[in-house]
């Protein structure tokens, strides 16, 4: 399964979600989105950059190494779950959804998903 | 072993419990000088009292209101001239104490009416009523989230304006990891403008684990926050309740 296909599975898997992006955490940049529209370079940047940040923010290098590391943002309106994977901690996988969908069931799929990926060739 | 200063405030709160309800109502009579202060001293009573006692606020003209607390929680609160509430909310509580802490020149304590029978466990704890007391003076969308994530709370972390101005609540071992995490949270939302991502971007928020079971969730609008300790399940279900409440 190709990473692109990943990424569009896990988005029907949460209810056509607004977004799943892939990206770098060292570079601060999204690689690959699955979406359902065309975001702006401007706004994917945004995302990769809160990715960085919110992903490594820990209290303690003990808990850095406790924490399966992963982090939530989210409005009024909707959520957005960032994950990473210790055998790939570089890479960031993340999710965009309404409030209308289950976080917990974002939170899930979003990491099976970067497991998944983390353990497949590309 | 307990420190000097502890033990004489655990022999004083025994010599407390064995004072009878008709010798406290002699004990305090004058309540403070400002509305504030006097809300600040009759939740700590509630917040001492363990058996059931009722407090009464009078003003020149009588008595304005009753509440019957018990197990450190407000059970009722009768007010002249305003209909029983079949159910006590904090918010409820924290609106109507502080109308009637406005014009309470005097406070008594006095053993509990025979014909009530206390709830106590359907009760609001005097420390839900202070949160929601403060919760009043943040903006809109953040009181909203504060109250839904009050009862809950293992601790909390709130601000108005200046961060290093804020209040805490709970256990003084999160004072420190809250701070700092309240700290790196609100700078990295704020300096990605992290709410260009959103559509509403009122309040914004970040949950982050912090122990195995243990989450912070932090929530910010314009200038004011707050950060609360809360367990995983607890923090998805508060902050799902809170958006719903926002739809």
């Amino acid at each position: 399964m190709t990473l692109q296909t990943q990424l569009d599975t896990l988005r029907a898997y949460n209810g056509n979600s607004a977004l799943v992006a892939f990206g770098d955490l060292v570079s601060k940049l999204v690689l690959r989105t699955s979406s359902d529209a065309s975001y702006p370079r401007e706004d994917l940047d945004t995302l990769a950059r809160c990715a960085a940040d919110l992903l490594t923010i820990n209290h303690s290098e003990h808990e850095k190494a406790l924490l399966a590391r992963s982090a939530i943002m989210f409005d009024g309106s909707a959520a957005i779950v960032f994950t990473t994977h210790p055998d790939s901690p570089d890479e960031f996988l993340c999710t965009m959804t309404g409030a209308q969908h289950s976080i917990e069931h974002t939170v899930r799929s979003t990491k099976d998903a970067i497991n998944t990926i983390a353990h497949t060739e590309i | 072993m307990y420190p000097a200063r502890k033990d004489s405030q655990l022999r004083q709160t025994i010599e407390r419990f064995q004072v009878s309800p008709a010798e406290l109502a002699h004990e305090r009579q004058c309540a403070p000088d400002t509305k504030d202060a006097r809300l600040n001293a009759l939740l700590n009573e509630v917040d001492e009292t363990v058996l059931a006692k009722d407090i009464k606020l009078h003003q020149k003209d009588g008595t304005v209101a009753i509440l019957t607390v018990a197990n450190r929680r407000i059970c009722d609160l009768s007010i002249e001239d305003v209909s029983p509430q079949k159910v006590l909310s904090a918010g409820c509580l924290a609106h109507h104490l502080g109308l009637v802490a406005q014009s309470t020149t005097h406070m008594s304590v006095h053993a509990p009416s025979a014909t009530k029978t206390h709830e106590t466990a359907q009760g609001v704890a005097a420390q839900t009523v202070k949160n929601a007391l403060s919760s009043n003076e943040h903006p809109p969308c953040l009181s909203g989230f504060i109250e839904i994530t009050s009862p809950p709370a293992h601790a909390r972390l709130a601000w108005q304006n200046d961060m290093q101005k804020c209040t805490y609540n709970g256990d003084v071992s999160w004072k420190e990891i809250l701070e700092g995490y309240a700290s790196k949270i609100t700078g990295t939302l704020q300096k990605n403008k992290s709410q260009k991502l959103f559509q509403s971007g009122k309040a914004i928020g970040c949950i982050l684990p912090l122990t195995d079971e243990m989450v912070v969730v932090v929530c910010i609008e314009n200038s004011s926050g707050t950060a609360v300790v809360l367990t995983e399940t607890e923090g998805l279900s508060c902050v799902a309740a809170w958006q719903n409440s926002q739809s």
